[in-house]
């Protein structure tokens, strides 16, 4: 079955009733039913592999502990994050080396969510090693960290005692964090249903034949293509952020008003927060962090951010998208950007956009050649007159629609910024911003079956 | 919390009060706009030749060059997409509003009628009344179609961008058209990127059995209303006008209108496969002659540009003189 936000929904809210209807001890059960009859309604052919995953990792989890003292814990662990390694690493890259290599097999499917719950057992096995947390004693426990339903489609890669802690401690409604809750659930959805589903269309027209565009089209299709996947993965992340708090379990945001960023580091503070924080407490501080001198801290820099471009897919473009980040990140000064006086603020955050746009072209574009007749269209026939903004607009709806789409879709992105600028300076209208999105979502949202882009990686 | 849902509550009970009257009401801001079937019925209450059809109508027929060349009022009144099954009650409602129509011209889109009826353009949501709305929502509930996906779409989020934005957007549109016609200017393109475009994705091309039901109920309304009627194929680009598929159903096509005896006009390709198949037929006499092969005539696969309306609405005039 295709994976719908508003199935999803239903889903959620069905569960959600369920869940305070029964008694306190058997709520996490309900959790765990629920999240195999998730993953098994969205594609049960992998629903084996997600618990052959669960049962192994639990156990080496055990292992890992009681041969602490001994050195035998390594080991268990090194084969631990092999074991995972090797499945996600089959299943994600392997028909990339097919296609590279010619090689005459079918291609295969990608295990729904395999990104996320390999990362989420890594640094579970991890932490035991680390013993930063000891071994999770109920396995009912630990299979709902791995297969925590909201989490499990596209994150946030949240560290095992985000889950296990509440459920050992007991949940009980709480009604604050269930408001907290339902208020990022209609901001997730306007950011999902109300503006990245409605520019979908434009920005796959405009990629598929750049060339038959006017270049200004071209730059409109890059800004929003910036604009669809933060509202895509950051609204489904506040939607699985916001049924975590009303199902009584705290959860840190996954995105942090990540276009507000002022350079580079800034932006990964803000952007796909579980994924940065996991690879710097997973690889770049294992690497030695700024540990060992700045030549290697540079290295350390550039090897984790190609990490999180190979995370993201096996094509080429991702590693250079990781690397591309990687460079700048590296040339990012120490200094805290909030110290920087106004016009230098705003040069900064112009400076950073522009490389994070730059960096979304890498990411969106899967060729070379491509990419060059893009950015060749784009900056040589650069000109805005009233036939190149009209023609521009024209693919919205392809009727005299189009203007009035446009007009929406910009009137949406003055209140999503909007609401995202008050909250820079420490001012939450949340009661305002919440009433204009549930009318948003109710008047103005997509229907139809889109696909959240996340849910690919 | 309690604060919330009294906010979530407020804001449902003036969405469903803003709802009801979009679907009564907003046809009426309509009235005085030069396209839709509103303006039609409240402004001339005649047409000497009317246009209903798809977007191939706005884009393919020249208002001015009608305007100037042929006498009385000309309307073009074109949905994207259009489906017999919705020209049917476009027409349906004109005339029960009393509107004269001396002769209608009915788009030969052979796509839309391969489909099964779906509502391809919302806009004839905002030109209607809530009793034409449910006519539609009906005949998708009869043909299977209907989903809560539709339902949604057709009496929820329709056309809440175009009126919301009315003001503005009423005067960015209007200076666009004329009696429903398009009076901007339109590019033409180029054989590569015409053909980079991506392809008219359709399964099954049999002619649909609503669809067909629906031509006949326009056959005979016509008949009833003494309109004359013509089936006119538009030009379509030389990939399209040599498809196989794209023959077979004009064919099957061109068979129900002379069965019913109802007038028609076809396209060169079309017509000289006809008259290989058929020849004591002469469709060569009711060819309209236009070089699908030129790129710069077109926009796209389907759609003329203004260089193309221009020689292609000569052309029609020529054969009606």
């Amino acid at each position: 079955m295709p994976f719908s936000i508003y199935l999803f929904l239903v889903f959620c809210f069905f569960v959600l009733a369920l869940f305070y209807a029964v008694p306190k001890k058997a709520r996490p059960l309900i959790l765990l039913f629920s999240s195999i009859a998730f993953y098994g309604l969205c594609d049960v052919r992998f629903l084996a592999l997600l618990a052959i995953e669960i049962s192994f990792t639990f156990y080496l989890g055990k292992k890992i502990e009681a041969n602490l003292a001994q050195n035998k814990a390594k080991k268990f662990l090194f084969l631990g994050i092999l074991f995972v390694l090797t499945i996600l690493g089959f299943f994600k890259y392997f028909n990339f080396f097919v296609e590279q290599f010619s090689f005459s097999f079918k291609s295969i499917l990608l295990p729904l969510g395999i990104s996320y719950y390999s990362f989420k057992a890594i640094s579970y096995l991890i932490d035991i090693y680390k013993q930063k947390r000891s071994s999770e004693p109920s396995f009912t426990f630990y299979a709902l960290y791995i297969s925590f339903f909201p989490h499990l489609i596209c994150g946030p890669i949240v560290r095992s005692e985000t889950i296990t802690e509440p459920l050992k401690k007991g949940i009980a409604y709480n009604p604050e964090l269930f408001k907290q809750g339902f208020l990022l659930l209609v901001s997730g959805l306007f950011k999902k249903v109300v503006i990245a589903d409605r520019i979908g269309t434009y920005i796959n027209t405009i990629f598929a034949t750049p060339e038959a565009y006017p270049s200004f089209a071209l730059l409109l299709a890059l800004l929003l293509f910036a604009l669809q996947l933060y509202c895509d993965f950051g609204g489904y992340s506040e939607i699985a952020v916001g049924f975590t708090k009303m199902f009584g379990i705290p959860c840190n945001d996954n995105f942090l008003r990540p276009y507000f960023a002022l350079n580079i580091r800034d932006f990964w503070r803000r952007w796909h927060i579980s994924l940065s924080s996991w690879l710097r407490d997973y690889v770049y501080i294992p690497l030695g962090g700024n540990r060992l001198g700045k030549k290697r801290q540079h290295f350390n820099t550039l090897v984790t951010f190609i990490a999180c471009g190979i995370w993201h897919g096996s094509a080429l473009h991702f590693i250079l998208w990781g690397l591309w980040h990687g460079v700048f990140n590296t040339l990012t000064p120490r200094k805290d950007p909030q110290l920087f006086k106004k016009p230098v603020k705003i040069l900064a955050f112009v400076l950073t956009f522009s490389i994070v746009l730059f960096g979304w072209l890498l990411f969106k574009i899967d060729s070379a050649p491509k990419l060059l007749q893009f950015l060749s269209h784009l900056i040589s026939d650069f000109s805005i007159n009233v036939s190149t903004i009209s023609n521009s607009l024209l693919p919205f709806t392809y009727s005299n629609t189009c203007i009035a789409h446009f007009l929406t879709t910009l009137a949406f992105v003055f209140i999503l910024f909007s609401q995202e600028y008050l909250q820079e300076k420490g001012k939450d209208k949340e009661y305002l911003f919440f009433t204009i999105q549930l009318f948003c979502v109710f008047l103005f949202c997509q229907t139809g079956n889109s696909p959240f882009l996340y849910a690919n990686f | 919390m309690k604060k919330l849902l009294k906010i979530f509550l407020s804001v449902l009970l003036l969405c469903a009060i803003a709802l009801l009257l979009k679907n009564e009401f907003a046809r009426l801001l309509t009235k005085n706009s030069p396209y839709g079937i509103q303006t039609l019925i409240s402004k001339t209450a005649s047409a000497e030749n009317l246009f209903v059809g798809s977007s191939m109508f706005r884009q393919g027929i020249d208002i001015f060059a009608l305007e100037e060349k042929s006498p009385g009022t000309s309307w073009i009144l074109a949905y994207n997409g259009n489906q017999p099954v919705w020209e049917k009650i476009i027409l349906e409602s004109l005339l029960n509003n009393n509107v004269k129509i001396k002769t209608l011209f009915l788009d030969m889109y052979a796509y839309s009628v391969v489909v099964p009826p779906k509502v391809s353009d919302e806009r004839l949501f905002l030109h209607t009344d809530l009793k034409t709305k449910k006519e539609f929502w009906n005949i998708l509930k009869q043909t299977g179609n209907a989903s809560l996906q539709e339902l949604f779409q057709m009496f929820v989020t329709s056309n809440n961008e175009i009126l919301w934005t009315w003001p503005l957007n009423k005067k960015l549109t209007d200076n666009r058209y004329l009696r429903g016609g398009n009076t901007a200017f339109s590019p033409g393109s180029t054989d590569s990127l015409i053909r980079s475009l991506p392809p008219v994705t359709i399964d099954d091309f049999s002619f649909r059995k609503e669809q067909k039901n629906a031509l006949l109920e326009i056959f005979a309304l016509c008949k009833k209303h003494n309109v004359n009627l013509v089936l006119i194929e538009t030009p379509k680009y030389i990939e399209i006008a040599t498809d196989s598929n794209y023959l077979q159903v004009m064919t099957e096509y061109i068979e129900l209108a002379k069965a019913n005896r109802v007038e028609f006009l076809i396209s060169e390709s079309t017509a000289n496969q006809m008259q290989q198949k058929d020849s004591s037929f002469n469709y060569i006499e009711r060819m309209i002659p236009f070089n699908s092969d030129d790129p710069e005539s077109f926009q796209d696969r389907i759609h003329l540009s203004s260089k193309g309306r221009k020689i292609y609405t000569e052309k029609i005039l020529k054969f009606f003189k």
